[in-house]
């Protein structure tokens, strides 16, 4: 009966200290990507021009709206299905965002979307470039605030 | 009656002396005769006329007196007999004789639970209702504790709830008015590191590896010149293995 318990609570214990550890690499996942939201927030508001009010109606809408974008980019599904959900989604939200921003806005909003994100795309070539040509230059060895470049 | 007389005359023919006997019947009593018989029986017959003067049944004097020696002294003679016979056959099971080898010394049987050596006797360990339930008590515990730790594990892990999305959103804006506030857009961008950005944009459904080659091929002065495509086979991998993209 003893070893009983104390096996079950050795089982449980592992578990806990699994889950814990998944719990908290989470959380580490979650403030980085949390950085990188702050930016986009910073980015929109700043092309938008948006107020404090329309920022405090706008922003509850835009995560409810990227809550379901997240969820079909999460399913497997065909890429053309997942190309026309995602632009269901956009249009379903399309309404809200001219209610909040106006129509002109709210075309904006769309546009400078794709933009952060190519900004994103432009920094991260822009990382890789500056890696390889580190690589180039110092023989491959590994230099200061740099990786070895996947192979 | 004709047949009587061929009979007759057949029998005259093998014996006279039978022929000669008168054809009567012998068998005929007087009349009355099965009348009276019964009386005249009983008066017959008497125990003398049966059994005589002498009684049969009588024993000699004292023979019931000495009946048991004589028994008893009869056994013996056929023991010796058996004895004799035995040893005669087989001196092996004579010297044996007809003593009792089931016998056991004297007391045998009172001291017997003392000379009889104890044999070491297992623990009983009483199965009490109690300690049952107990059992059973701990197992819905740990059940119990197993069960609520992975609903709220995957309560964490799962889904945020509204409040938390609010939370997390009002803290999201406070950090973005703070990269406004301080214009650190493009300083911040670049602590962003290169697995977050990848991570980010997988998120959101984008094909990295398609925008790098899209950013990469948008500026068409970097592209290879078309006769270079002619003169090395290989002059797309070597500028896509130049922009990192191979």
């Amino acid at each position: 009966m003893k070893k009983f318990i104390l096996y079950i609570s050795f089982v449980f214990a592992i578990f806990n200290a699994s889950a814990q550890a998944d719990v908290r690499g989470m959380e580490q996942n979650s403030k980085k990507e949390e950085k990188i939201k702050a930016l986009y927030v910073a980015y929109i508001s700043q092309q938008l021009s948006l107020t404090a009010d329309e920022a405090q109606k706008f922003w509850p809408v835009h995560a409810q709206y990227e809550a379901e974008l997240k969820n079909i980019n999460q399913d497997n599904t065909a890429e053309l299905d997942r190309q026309q959900a995602v632009l269901n989604v956009k249009k379903k939200y399309q309404g809200n965002f001219n209610r909040i921003l106006g129509t002109e806005r709210s075309n904006n909003f769309y546009r400078q979307d794709a933009e952060f994100r190519k900004k994103l795309v432009e920094r991260l070539k822009q990382m890789r470039q500056q890696r390889q040509n580190n690589n180039n230059n110092g023989g491959g060895r590994l230099q200061r605030g740099g990786r070895p470049r996947p192979q | 009656m004709k047949l009587s007389e061929d009979i007759l005359n057949e029998l005259k023919t093998i014996s006279k002396v039978v022929s000669d006997v008168p054809y009567l019947n012998v068998f005929t009593v007087n009349a009355n005769y099965f009348s009276g018989i019964n009386d005249e029986l009983k008066a017959r017959i008497t125990v003398d006329a049966l059994y005589g003067s002498q009684n049969n049944f009588a024993v000699p004097t004292g023979y019931f007196e000495t009946l048991s020696f004589n028994i008893l002294q009869r056994i013996k003679e056929e023991e010796n007999e058996v004895f004799t016979e035995t040893k005669e056959h087989s001196a092996l099971i004579t010297s044996i004789g007809n003593k009792n080898i089931y016998t056991a010394p004297k007391h045998y049987f009172e001291e017997l639970s003392f000379t009889t050596e104890e044999k070491p006797v297992a623990k009983v360990i009483k199965m009490s209702s109690a300690r049952g339930v107990f059992k059973y008590a701990v197992a819905a515990v740990v059940t119990g504790l197993i069960g609520i730790g992975i609903i709220n594990i995957q309560d964490r892990s799962d889904e945020k709830l509204p409040d938390e999305v609010s939370i997390q959103t009002a803290a999201t804006i406070s950090s973005a008015n703070d990269i406004l506030k301080t214009g650190t857009f493009d300083k911040e961008l670049e602590t962003v590191s290169d697995n977050d950005i990848v991570q980010y944009l997988q998120q959101g459904g984008q094909d990295v590896n398609a925008a790098l080659v899209a950013a990469s091929t948008d500026d068409v002065t970097t592209l290879p010149e078309p006769a270079e495509y002619l003169l090395d086979e290989n002059a797309l991998d070597n500028y896509l293995k130049e922009k990192n993209l191979n």
